[in-house]
Formats: C-alpha cells, sequence, structure tokens
C-alpha cells in the first residue's frame, strides 16, 4: 500500500509541478484581473480556471449538457479518492445489513446511516426490497433526503454498480420508484434522470441555491442538481427545465473567466444549508419555526450557529435582555465548522493517534499539494449522541479538552477533577438553549399535506417572533465517549409516534396513510372526522387530530388493517439529539452550585417528552451508541415525562440513603427523648429530695490542664462546625443563602483542625502518660461499668453519691472511658478516613472509584455524623448531672472541679463540718 | 507561674496554627489568587457642599461686570486663572508643527472647522459661548478681569443665559443668578455650550449631546447609572480643566483617560486585555455614537442660499444641505493623540480630494497609537479655485451670507477679515473633520464582541490600518517586521 502511494507520488511529480505553476499564474491572473463580482472580495481565491465538463468530458458551453462534477473536479483531483472518502456521500451505504440486523437500530433497518436508517422525523422509509407495500426505492430516497450531497447512492447501487448500468425494473429497489402522485410503484430509468453526482458547489461556492437542487431533484431531473445549485451565481440561468450558460462567463475553450470563479473553502453558510440555522450577516437572527428539517440541528436541538448576541435576536426570547451573550461563544470568536470538523488529512489539522510515546508532535504529514489532490471529504466529528452514523469517524475531532486548558480555569470549583470525571464540558457551558426544538412528532394522525403533528419544545405560541420563545433547559444523560469513560452530557429528547405492521414490523408506509385518511383532493375522510370530532361541530382541531380513545385507536387499526396493513399497532419511541453547540460564554456557564447539590437537582429533573401521546401506545427508551437512559418514562394521563435517575453517582445535597437517614435521625432524636426523660425524673426526684438535708461535701481540684482544656474546646468548635457544614452540605436547602463553595470549604477547613487537634493531643497524651486516663482498666471494669450505670439509672435519683470520686490521676468513670475509648478508637477514625477518601475525589476520583466510589463512603460519613450528634446530646447532658448542673463544664473552662469527697474521708471531718453548718 | 505562661503561649500558637493551615492550604488549592484591581471610585473627586452665596451677594447688580467685580472680593486669583485658560483664550500656545517652517497656534479665536468655518467677522454669534463679556470684534480685551463670566459655569443655569458676544439676555436677573452660585458645576453648566456645538443639539460631537443631561443607564454608563459630573473626570484645578479637544491638538496632552479611573487591564480574559495595547477602550465600549439625538455627518454648503422648503434636519437656505444620523458607527483609524496635520488659513489645499481638516496622528508602527472610533463630518465647504486655499465667508451681520446669500461678497469679506487673498473664484470642496469618541459609554454588556471587527464580516479594514491581514489570523502589529 505504501508502494503505491510513493510511486504515484513519484509519477505525479510533473503534473504537480504544474498545478503549482496554474496556481501561481492564477493568482497573478487574480491581480490583474482585479475586482471580481464577488461580494466579498478580501480573500484571494487561489482556485485557477478551469473548464466545466459533461459528462462525457466536453466543455458544457459547447454541448449545452449538465455539469458533470466528476469529470470537472476530477481533471484536477483525484475524485476517485475523494467520493470513497466521504460519509456525506456515502451515508451508511458501505456497511448495508440484513434487515433488523443494525445494532441500536429498528427492526427494519438495514444501514447504520441514513441511507438504510429509517427516521421516525423524516419518516419515509427506504425499503430494502420492492414490492407492493414498497414506501421508498432508491430515486425516491434521492428525492427525499434532500441533505444528501449527492454521489454515494445517487450514483452506485446498492452492489456497487453504476446506476445508469441498470435496466430499468419495478422489482429492484434500485430502479423501484413510488410515484409519489399516483402511488403506483414503476420502474425508474436512470440513464434518463441522470445521476446525482457529489455536488462540489453546494460547499465550494458561496451562496449556493440549495432551492433550485432541491427543485431540480424534486422534479427528477438528477443530473441537473449541480447545474442548478449554481443558479445566481451568474453563470447558468434556467431556461424551462434545463439550464443555460451564460456565454460572458466562458471564453471560447469553455474556461470559466476568473471574475466569475468563486471555488472556496467550505464556510458555515453552506454547512448550514444542511446542517441547521446559521447565521453571519449583520441582521438578527430568527429561527423559523414549523417545518425546518433542512435545519436539522437546529429543528432537532434548538442549537443556533451564530454569533451574534442573543439580547439582539429578532426573535421574542423570554429575559432576552439579560441575554447579552452570543449564540456560540466559538461562532462569536471566529471558530468555523469546519476548524473542529476539519478534513481529516488536512495538514494543518492532520492529528497522528499511532505515533509512539516519545514522539509529541510527528511532522511527517501530506503537504499541501497532496492534500489539495486528495483532500479527504471524511470530516472529524465527536462521539456525541445516539447517531449511529459514520462510526468509523467517532472520536476523530478536538474535544473540548484538546483546546482549553480546563486546569487553568477551573480553581475555583471544588473538587475539580471529581466534576470533571462525571460531567461533560456541555452541562455546565450549555444550560439552557434559546431556540425551539421538536419535542413531539405524532403521525398516528398525519395533518394536511402528509405532516406530523410537532410540538415544539420552549415555544409558547405559533411562531417565534409573536409567540414567546422560551427555550428549554437539556436533561442530562450518560454519554460514554471514545475512552470508554461515562459522563452527563446534555440531549434533547424527542418523542415519535407512528404505526407499525406485521411481523416483524415495519412502519406503515405514508401512501397507506393517506390513503386511509384522506380523500384524492386531500382533505379528511368523513370517516376520520366522525371518529376523531369531539365537539361535533364537523371540524378537526389541533387538539382532536390524535387518537384519544381505545376506541379510536382500534378503528384506526381496522382501517388498516382494511388497506393491507395487518396487525397494525402504534409505536413510540424517544430519541435523544446532542447538544454541543451554543456554548456560553464564561459568564453564562452553571456555576451555581445548588442548581446540582440540591433536592431538585437538575441532574434529576424530570424532562417532558409528550403532552398529547395516543391512546395505547408507550414510548420506548431508544437506546443509541453512546447514550444510556438511567431513568425511567412515566405517564400521566397521555402526558409523559422521563426521569433522570443518577443513582450511579452520589451527588452531595442530593442524593440520600434512606436508611443512614433514618438511623441516624432515630439515634438522634431518640438520645434527646432518652435524656429527657432521664431529665425529667432527676428533677422530680431531687423535688421528693428537698426536704431531706444534703449533706455532700465539695473539694476543689485541679483537674483540667491548660493544654486539655485547649484541646478540648477546640475540638468541640471543630465538631459542631462538622456536624453544622456537613448538614448543610447534605441538606442545601436549608440556609441556602450560604454559599455552598463556602460551606464545602468551611467543612474541610474544619476537618483539618480537627485532625491536627487530634494528632497534637494524641502526642500531648502519649508524652505526658494521660493516655491512662483513656484505657479502661483490665480488671474489674465490667462491674465497675454496672455500677456506673446503676448510678446513672438508679442512684442518681436517690441523691446518692457518684460510685467513682475524680481525681487528677483518675478523671474518668468506667463508662466514659469505654465511650470515648469508642469515640476515638472507631468513630473518629472513620469519620476522618472516610472524609480524607472523599477529599481524595478531589484530586483523584478514578483512585476513589476503585475503594468503592463516593456511592459507599459517603452514606458512611454521614450515618457517622448522625452518631457524632446523638454522642454531643449525650456529652452534654451527662456534663449537667454533676453536683451542680454547671459544675462539670465550669471545671472544662477553669480547670478547678468541685469534686464530691469520697465517704470515707468525709466521716473523719464530719464533726467539723457540722460544726461550721452550726457558725 | 512561669511554666503556665509558657504553656499558654504554646498552646495558642500550637491552636493558631492549626486552624491556619487548613486555611492557608485550602487557599490555595481554590487559587485564591486574584489580583486586586484599581477602585474607580478612589478618583472620583468628593462632592463638597454647597457654600450658599445669598447673603453675601446680596446686590443689586447693574451689570454683568458688577457681579464679577463682587466674586474677585473674595476670589481674587478666580479671574485670573480663567484667563490662563483655553476657555477664555481661544487660543492655544503656539507649537513647532512638522508641516511648517513656524510655530502654529490653534484655537477657535483663528482657526477653521467645517461647520460654520470660522469665528473671524462673525464674533458676536459665535461668541456667545465664550465665557466673556462683549467679544463683538477683534478689539475685544482679553486682559481685563471683569469681563470674565463667573456665572455661566457657576450660577443656577435655569436663571441665567447667554446672548450675542456673551452678554446675558435681557431678561436675566443678574442679583438671583448671582446668589445662586455656589452649588457643584453640573452637566448642565458645560452642556450649554458643548452640547450644542456647531450651531445645534448634537451637530458637531456625535458622542455629546442634550441627552446627557439625564441619560439612562443604556446611554451613558457613567452618568446615566452612577450620576457623574463632567468635571468628576475632567477634574478641575484652578479653573484649569484637564482635558484637552483633538480638533486643536497639536502636542499629545492632558487626556483624560479611561485608565485615570480603571484598571489598564481590567478585563477577566486575558485574549481581551491583549488588545489593550492596539486598540483604545473607547473602540470596543463606544460601540455606536449618538444613538439617542442624531448627529450631523455631512453638510453642504454649496446648496445655500436657494429658497426651498427648511427643514433642521435637512436643509436651511443659510447654512445648505444636512445629513443627520443617529446610532452611528463609527470610522476606525490609529491616533497617538495629536492631529497629523492641523489646517491653518492660507494653507494649500489640493481640490480632487476631500480636505483632511485634523486628522489623527499614528499608524500600526506607532506605538504610543491606538484604534480609536471617530466620527467624521463631511462638508462642502468653499474654497478659492485660483489660490488653491479654504475661504472663510463672513456669515454674521452687514454683507454677511446669512443677511445678503451672496457667496462672492461674503467670501471676499471673509478673507480681508481673516487676511488671505481671495481671487474672486470660488468653489465647493469636501472636507472632513475628525471627532473621536469617548463619551456616551453603554453598560460592559453593550461592548463589541469578537466577531464585531474579526472575521468575514467585521467592521474593521485591516488592509487599511496596516495590518497583513485580520490579526486573528495573522498576528498582531508585534509581529510586524520592523
Amino acid at each position: 500500500m505504501k508502494e503505491y502511494v510513493l510511486s504515484t507520488a513519484r509519477r505525479r511529480w510533473p503534473w504537480m509541478l504544474g498545478l503549482v505553476l496554474v496556481l501561481a499564474f492564477g493568482i497573478v491572473g487574480w491581480a490583474a484581473a482585479g475586482e471580481t463580482p464577488a461580494s466579498n472580495p478580501a480573500p484571494a481565491r487561489m482556485h485557477p480556471t478551469f473548464v466545466f465538463l459533461d459528462a462525457d468530458g466536453n466543455p458544457v458551453v459547447k454541448t449545452g449538457r449538465p455539469i458533470s462534477t466528476i469529470k470537472t473536479c476530477g481533471a484536477c483531483h483525484d475524485v476517485g479518492f475523494i467520493t470513497t472518502h466521504s460519509y456525506h456521500a456515502t451515508l451508511g451505504q458501505e456497511s448495508l445489513t440484513q434487515v433488523g440486523q443494525v445494532p441500536g437500530g429498528h427492526p427494519w433497518d438495514f444501514s447504520p446511516g441514513p441511507f438504510g436508517r429509517w427516521n421516525p422525523l423524516l419518516y419515509d422509509y427506504l425499503s430494502p426490497e420492492a414490492g407492493p407495500q414498497m414506501d421508498m426505492g432508491t430515486p425516491n430516497w434521492v428525492q427525499s433526503f434532500a441533505r444528501h450531497i449527492g454521489g454515494g447512492p445517487a450514483t452506485l447501487s446498492r452492489l456497487g454498480q453504476p446506476l445508469t448500468l441498470l435496466p430499468p425494473d419495478p422489482t429492484n429497489p434500485d430502479t423501484a420508484y413510488r410515484d409519489p402522485e399516483t402511488g403506483e410503484v414503476k420502474a425508474w430509468d436512470w440513464r434518463k434522470s441522470g445521476v446525482v453526482e457529489m455536488n462540489c458547489f453546494l460547499c465550494h461556492w458561496p451562496k449556493p441555491n440549495n432551492q433550485a437542487r432541491l427543485e431540480a431533484l424534486k422534479q427528477g431531473r438528477f443530473a441537473w442538481a449541480s447545474t442548478a445549485t449554481l443558479e445566481g451565481s451568474g453563470l447558468v440561468t434556467r431556461e424551462g427545465d434545463r439550464w443555460a450558460y451564460n456565454p460572458a462567463a466562458f471564453d471560447e475553450q469553455g474556461e470559466i473567466r476568473s471574475a466569475f470563479l468563486q471555488i472556496q473553502a467550505p464556510t458555515n453558510e453552506n454547512c448550514g444549508l444542511c446542517h441547521g440555522l446559521t447565521h453571519t450577516t449583520q441582521e438578527p437572527v430568527v429561527a423559523p419555526a414549523g417545518d425546518w428539517y433542512t435545519a436539522w440541528e437546529t429543528a432537532t436541538t434548538g442549537q443556533v450557529f451564530a454569533g451574534d448576541k442573543i439580547n439582539e435576536s429578532g426573535m421574542n426570547i423570554a429575559g432576552k435582555d439579560a441575554l447579552a451573550r452570543p449564540w456560540d461563544v466559538h461562532l462569536e470568536r471566529l471558530i468555523q465548522c469546519t476548524d473542529c470538523h476539519y478534513s481529516l488529512n488536512n495538514p494543518i489539522y492532520l492529528q497522528k493517534e499511532d505515533k509512539p510515546e516519545y514522539l509529541l508532535f510527528d511532522p511527517r504529514r501530506p503537504d499541501f499539494s497532496d492534500y489539495l489532490y486528495r483532500p479527504s471529504h471524511d470530516f472529524a466529528r465527536g462521539t456525541s449522541a445516539q447517531h449511529t452514523v459514520a462510526p468509523e469517524l467517532r472520536g476523530t475531532m478536538r474535544r473540548c479538552e484538546q483546546c482549553h486548558s480546563v486546569e487553568a480555569t477551573h480553581n475555583w470549583l471544588p473538587y475539580k477533577h471529581r466534576h470533571m470525571a462525571k460531567l461533560s464540558c456541555e452541562t455546565c457551558h450549555i444550560p439552557r438553549l434559546y431556540a425551539p426544538a421538536i419535542g413531539e412528532v405524532d403521525w398516528t394522525v398525519p395533518c394536511k399535506g402528509m405532516r406530523p403533528r410537532i410540538a415544539l419544545r420552549g415555544l409558547e405560541g405559533d411562531d417565534t417572533v409573536t409567540g414567546l420563545v422560551t427555550g428549554y433547559e437539556p436533561v442530562l444523560l450518560p454519554r460514554k465517549d471514545i475512552t470508554g469513560r461515562e459522563r452527563l452530557a446534555p440531549f434533547n429528547l424527542v418523542t415519535a409516534w407512528y404505526w407499525v405492521y406485521g411481523e416483524p414490523p415495519r412502519p406503515v408506509p405514508k401512501w397507506a396513510l393517506r390513503q386511509v385518511f384522506f380523500t384524492d383532493d386531500g382533505e379528511y375522510r368523513d370517516r376520520v372526522v366522525q371518529l376523531l370530532d369531539g365537539n361535533g361541530d364537523g371540524r378537526l382541531t389541533p387538539d382532536e387530530m390524535r387518537l384519544r380513545t381505545e376506541e379510536q385507536r382500534a378503528t384506526v387499526a381496522r382501517w388498516l388493517e382494511e388497506a393491507g396493513f395487518s396487525q397494525a399497532r402504534i409505536m413510540g419511541e424517544v430519541q435523544a439529539y446532542s447538544v454541543n453547540h451554543d456554548v456560553a460564554t464564561p459568564e453564562f456557564a452553571l456555576k451555581d452550585c445548588r442548581a446540582c447539590h440540591a433536592r431538585d437537582s437538575r441532574l434529576a429533573r424530570p424532562f417532558h417528552l409528550a403532552a398529547m401521546g395516543p391512546e395505547g401506545a408507550e414510548p420506548t427508551l431508544w437506546l443509541g451508541a453512546d447514550v444510556r437512559f438511567s431513568g425511567q418514562v412515566e405517564n400521566q394521563e397521555h402526558d409523559w415525562v422521563y426521569r433522570p435517575q443518577v443513582a450511579h453517582l452520589y451527588v452531595f445535597g442530593f442524593s440520600r440513603v434512606p436508611w443512614v437517614e433514618w438511623v441516624g435521625l432515630l439515634a438522634v432524636v431518640g438520645t434527646i427523648l432518652g435524656v429527657s426523660a432521664h431529665a425529667g425524673m432527676r428533677i422530680a426526684a431531687a423535688r421528693k429530695r428537698m426536704k431531706g438535708t444534703q449533706d455532700v461535701r465539695l473539694k476543689r481540684v485541679y483537674l483540667y490542664s491548660l493544654y486539655e482544656r485547649i484541646w478540648h474546646w477546640l475540638q468541640a468548635v471543630a465538631i459542631l462546625g462538622l456536624l453544622l457544614t456537613g448538614y448543610l452540605i447534605h441538606k442545601p436547602e436549608w440556609l441556602a443563602w450560604i454559599p455552598y463553595k463556602g460551606l464545602v470549604y468551611a467543612h474541610n477547613i474544619l476537618a483539618v483542625v480537627l485532625l491536627l487537634d487530634a494528632a497534637l493531643a494524641l502526642f500531648y497524651h502519649l508524652a505526658s502518660g494521660e493516655i491512662r486516663q483513656f484505657l479502661p482498666p483490665t480488671r474489674g471494669f465490667f462491674y465497675q461499668a454496672y455500677q456506673q450505670a446503676r448510678y446513672y439509672l438508679y442512684g442518681i435519683f436517690r441523691g446518692e453519691p457518684h460510685p467513682f470520686h475524680k481525681t487528677r490521676e483518675r478523671k474518668l468513670n468506667p463508662l466514659q472511658q469505654a465511650t470515648y475509648f469508642m469515640l476515638l478508637n472507631v468513630m473518629l477514625p472513620i469519620q476522618g478516613i472516610t472524609g480524607l477518601l472523599i477529599w481524595l475525589g478531589w484530586h483523584r476520583p478514578d483512585l476513589l472509584d476503585k475503594l468503592g466510589g463516593l456511592k459507599t463512603i459517603a452514606p458512611i460519613h454521614t450515618l457517622f455524623a448522625w452518631l457524632f450528634a446523638a454522642f454531643i446530646v449525650m456529652h452534654i447532658y451527662l456534663t449537667t448531672t454533676g453536683p451542680a448542673p454547671s459544675t462539670y463544664i465550669k471545671a472544662m473552662i477553669t480547670g478547678w472541679e468541685d469534686v464530691e469527697e469520697p465517704a470515707r474521708e468525709r466521716a473523719t471531718e464530719t464533726v467539723s463540718s457540722s460544726q461550721e453548718e452550726g457558725a | 507561674m512561669r511554666k503556665q505562661g509558657f504553656l499558654l503561649v504554646f498552646g495558642l500558637v500550637l491552636t493558631l496554627a492549626a486552624i491556619s493551615f487548613p486555611v492557608v492550604a485550602f487557599g490555595l488549592e481554590n487559587g485564591a489568587t486574584s489580583t486586586a484591581k484599581k477602585d474607580p471610585w478612589a478618583y472620583v473627586p468628593r462632592a463638597r457642599p454647597k457654600t450658599n452665596h445669598a447673603h453675601l451677594l446680596p446686590g443689586p447688580f447693574e451689570k454683568p461686570q458688577d457681579v464679577t467685580k463682587a466674586c474677585l472680593e473674595c476670589h481674587p486669583d478666580a479671574a485670573r486663572e480663567i484667563m490662563q485658560t483655553t476657555h477664555w483664550t481661544w487660543l492655544d500656545k503656539p507649537v513647532k508643527v512638522p508641516w511648517r517652517e513656524e510655530p502654529l497656534a490653534v484655537g477657535k479665536r483663528v482657526s477653521n472647522n467645517n461647520f460654520c468655518i470660522g469665528i473671524q467677522g462673525n464674533w458676536p454669534k459665535c461668541t456667545t459661548c465664550h465665557i466673556g463679556y462683549g467679544w463683538r470684534d477683534a478689539n475685544f480685551d482679553f486682559e481685563n478681569p471683569l469681563n470674565v463670566d463667573c456665572l455661566v459655569c457657576h450660577a443656577d443655569p435655569a436663571l441665567y443665559v447667554k446672548g450675542e458676544a456673551g452678554m446675558p439676555v435681557q431678561d436675566v436677573d443678574l442679583t438671583a443668578a448671582a446668589q445662586s452660585v455656589g452649588g457643584p458645576v453640573t452637566r448642565n453648566h458645560c452642556g450649554k455650550c458643548h452640547f450644542n456645538g456647531g450651531g445645534g443639539n448634537g451637530v458637531k460631537h456625535g458622542d455629546l449631546d442634550e441627552s446627557l443631561y439625564f441619560p439612562g443607564e443604556d446611554l451613558d454608563v457613567h452618568m446615566g447609572r452612577y450620576d457623574l459630573l463632567c468635571t468628576d473626570c475632567h477634574k478641575t484645578e484652578k479653573h484649569q480643566i484637564k482635558g484637552h479637544a483633538l480638533s486643536f491638538a497639536l502636542e499629545v496632552g492632558n487626556q483624560v483617560q479611561c485608565t485615570d479611573c480603571h484598571d489598564a487591564h481590567p478585563h477577566e480574559d486575558d485574549r481581551l486585555n491583549g488588545h489593550v495595547d492596539a486598540v483604545a477602550c473607547q473602540a470596543c465600549h463606544v460601540p455606536a455614537t449618538a444613538r439617542k439625538d442624531p448627529t450631523k455627518v455631512f453638510w453642504d454648503w454649496s446648496t445655500a442660499g436657494q429658497d426651498r422648503p427648511e427643514d433642521h434636519f435637512t436643509y436651511l437656505k443659510i447654512k445648505g444641505s444636512f445629513i443627520y444620523e443617529q446610532n452611528l458607527r463609527p470610522e476606525y483609524y490609529w491616533w497617538n493623540g495629536k492631529v497629523r496635520y492641523r489646517y491653518a488659513w492660507g494653507d494649500k489645499i489640493d481640490p480632487s480630494k476631500p480636505v483632511l481638516i485634523n486628522p489623527p496622528d499614528g499608524d500600526i508602527r506607532d506605538p504610543n497609537a491606538k484604534i480609536w472610533p471617530f466620527k467624521i463630518h463631511r462638508a462642502k465647504v468653499p474654497y478659492d479655485v485660483e489660490y488653491k486655499i479654504l475661504l472663510q465667508p463672513k456669515t454674521v451681520g452687514e454683507g454677511g451670507f446669512w443677511v445678503e446669500f451672496d457667496w462672492d461678497k461674503a467670501l471676499r469679506l471673509g478673507a480681508e477679515i481673516v487676511g488671505i487673498p481671495y481671487s474672486g473664484k470660488y468653489d465647493f470642496v469636501e472636507s472632513w473633520f475628525f471627532y473621536p469618541q469617548t463619551h456616551m459609554v453603554p453598560p460592559k454588556e453593550q461592548a463589541l464582541q469578537c466577531n464585531d471587527c474579526h472575521g468575514p464580516n467585521g467592521r474593521l479594514d485591516w488592509k487599511a490600518l496596516g495590518y497583513p491581514g485580520d490579526p486573528v489570523e495573522w498576528g498582531g502589529r508585534d509581529t510586524l517586521n520592523p
């Protein structure tokens, strides 16, 4: 293969020299020719003049026949290479399969691309075989799939022969033609119509006449399609059903005069002819509403390809004044469509993925002459959407992160890497679409003119100027990229309802629907009006043009049965259309943490699917190549919504594990109830005892060193702060005026304070030997614990003295020792480790995922936080069990405590004390 | 006790360390390295309380000069200060300029423009806006301090109106006007003359007109949103007002700059900050001019004198025909703060081309020049066909064009007064007068964005500015070869 390339290159060099010379002369010629009629005189047009040739290679000026782009452009460019390296031409013809064998396709699809894959928005079905029930043959497809640039299936049969060699045969799907007027299936003579060659002018000529091209196709004058595209350029004029060449534009040899030559690299307008609303003029942007399938991406997602500011749009957009941002920041900053979707062997952009690791840049690439001779017409594409088109080109495009330094610009974002690992850039940077998009398409009761009923999302009213364009917030679905990483990304969901018949199923053809619903002059049949006319006024209102009851559904199914389409039934499908353009300027990107970290997180916000779903059908979520539906469809009275599930993620402020919540709450509430009851009983008991004498003797003892007190209070503040900030992070609807980001930082800072405090304390206790205080005694512990428990449950109410007496050497009673032992050796470490792991996700989300992910770690952290809260309640209550309720707290502040004197010591001093009392 | 003290210090240090360590660590992680931006308000002068002059100036005053005399009793230096300013002299100091031998002094007093062309011989009308009393002819006494008009800037503008030769109009109550002084100098004071230059509202500048008396914040963010006064930016000391009109700027003067208040690199986006070395703030932040009231963009003196229907915005017999435009898109040139040339009476012209009266100086290779937005007033003005010099008609008064509609007579009289020759053969030539656009800054949301200048539909002509092509693709001026 390499050999071949080299040898052709060698053989080609004299020719290449010629090309270079021609180019050079072309430039000089252009300069000499002076002003061109082009409206934009700025860029010098490199392209040399040439002769427009017909299919036989003769100058069209002489023969008057249609221009053959293959012969004309093929005089210099390698059209063989171009036609076979252009997905825009083949559209899946190269990967035809058996019917129903397309992964992620319908049971009646036979190709992953538009040639053979049915789309419910377009509806027409390219039939795999000819027959009486055939919907479309190849000639019909050429007419109907208007966004095809020609070439591929418009020149070659499904078996790869030139279509012009096929005998007209109504049983061959490549030559069978269903006449849209009469409904008959006829044979198509490709020799007569000609084929549609790849239409170079559609992309390489400024302001091509797409309308004239579509008309030529519709009239079946396929060979003229390319020529018609030049109508209005000064080269050709329409004369009846053919096009005549303007003699002034060509010289005697038939070569185009340079003043008329406008060959150019494709601009955004060229792409926009088929792909969406592009806008580069100074006039305000207005998106059409209605049947705008040619503006495909705009129709399916509401993406508008314009650098103009939204607030300067001609549309009536809600809250427009505040939208001082361009529709798409890249277009505003002069990025062209082809800057990202470049030709794959364009030496400027060419990426060599297979270079060895020790190379950063591989300079060996085709030079410009090679590229101009053989430009690949396969264009870089991302990995977006369920679209199964051009699978071999997936991920060839540079993604956001390959142009933008994410690291440098997101330092403000806590848990930066974790966000990047779980969210696509589009999720925050395309927070909303501001043009309407198709939401629902219903073919079950076609409207007049055989169009579906379409419900637009993000539009209140009839059109974008008089109605109110509200736009919509896209739904977030997990999408796998080329590396297998799954991240949430924004989508529009389009629901389609349609009839299928037979087994395996096929969509009921349009011509059959027309027969069933309409009379020959295009009016609804009387039986249709009778069936659907709910208010009995003899007309069908838009609301009545749908199947509201089972009876209506069954009736239409019967009619279809009678027309020969057995087992007619309604199918509903939901397709996801990826949103990747209309990127906002940074100020308009989503920065509000609570947009996702909240109970009504936008990650899980229900997405409306269909308001007028027909009876007896349920929309199926259509699995695509990259996207996954993690949620489910819900129905409320024909009103369908998609409810996303993000169970695969743990989102702080949104995700909650119910049992953790319950256990935690029970622990805290139970503790509060318990200590309340205990306190009540103590008060009651104390009242009873009031009459008796209190003869507890107290002694002031210095119990807590300064350091111990600092340690204790710092720890107290840190833990209370952690509990508070943690609670607010967990339930962000509380005190929502506090910035969420601030809570996160405060929580992390407090955690480190606690950690350092604990580490220093450990050192202190070890170094000073005070650690002994916390070690439960090895002998007699259980009896002592029993004594202490008995005191709390019994003795305390009777005014008995504490069973153990605090001394400088022994400050903690056995229950305290046990509790603190648990707290310091189990709870604190668990809380610390889980907290550290969560924090690890900031920098190494991959490592965290290996350790079970946030989904496992975070609920543990939450559970123990609840337990800590319960402990605090108990701890504070028990401080009131001293001689006076405030004794213990005072002691922890001053260090001095009034300790009960042990009974033994008291006996010897009774006399003196009673004397004192007497005095 | 000593041990306790040590413990206390040690414990506190440890505690502080334990708290400050994570704060610093997380702070660094957070990238809290935002550099402090200049506070614009730091530059804005504090409003001084009004001094009530009612009891200080009991009056009554017969003549306006009496008021001045009274003012000078307490403000003895005021008149002397005023008389140093171009507000008084209407003439700048002579400057050595590259295009002529002897130094050139310019100013309204001696120079031309392409609106009413020149004041010489037409004084009484033109000097309505002079801050003095009685400039009727060439003999006005510029040295008499009593001729200084204090009231025009300091009296309540509702109580004081000037008329011909700068004298107050008949019904002005001088005592009341004098007693009203003491408040701030407001937009009304400045606007009376500066919003009406050229003979009417908004005629001259494009960015200064009566809409600025009560501007909305969309029209002017400084005066609309923050209610700034002219003198907040045009800071005044000893009656010297900061600022320098381009039309007479032979040198780079003490211009008011955006950077007086704002950072030199004020944007979040480095790409935008990268523009400020080559692009004036105004280029993006004054996206259009005359956004509320229209401004005059074309004036054809050659059609004056005809008896045809009159309309302020299209045709007046005394002045000729006009074009006014609203929401005007500026034109863009390099400018370093002074003029490349300034027409002076007697300079030769090339009638085959428009006469550029005050073209901005600077080009792509001038490091001090930036791309600025300009309003250009294009006008057909009379010139001498034989001597190839511009001519100034006498318009006002006896023999003036506005009285007798006789071009030959008006031009002859005008030439005599100005001191230039006149052959008797005249015609009209197109002339351009440049005004940089700097006021009427809208909120930042309305600033231009990338594709307004760059790309196929951009508003800048890169070739004309000296770039090899759009700098997005070809690089900025720092990449040019020397």
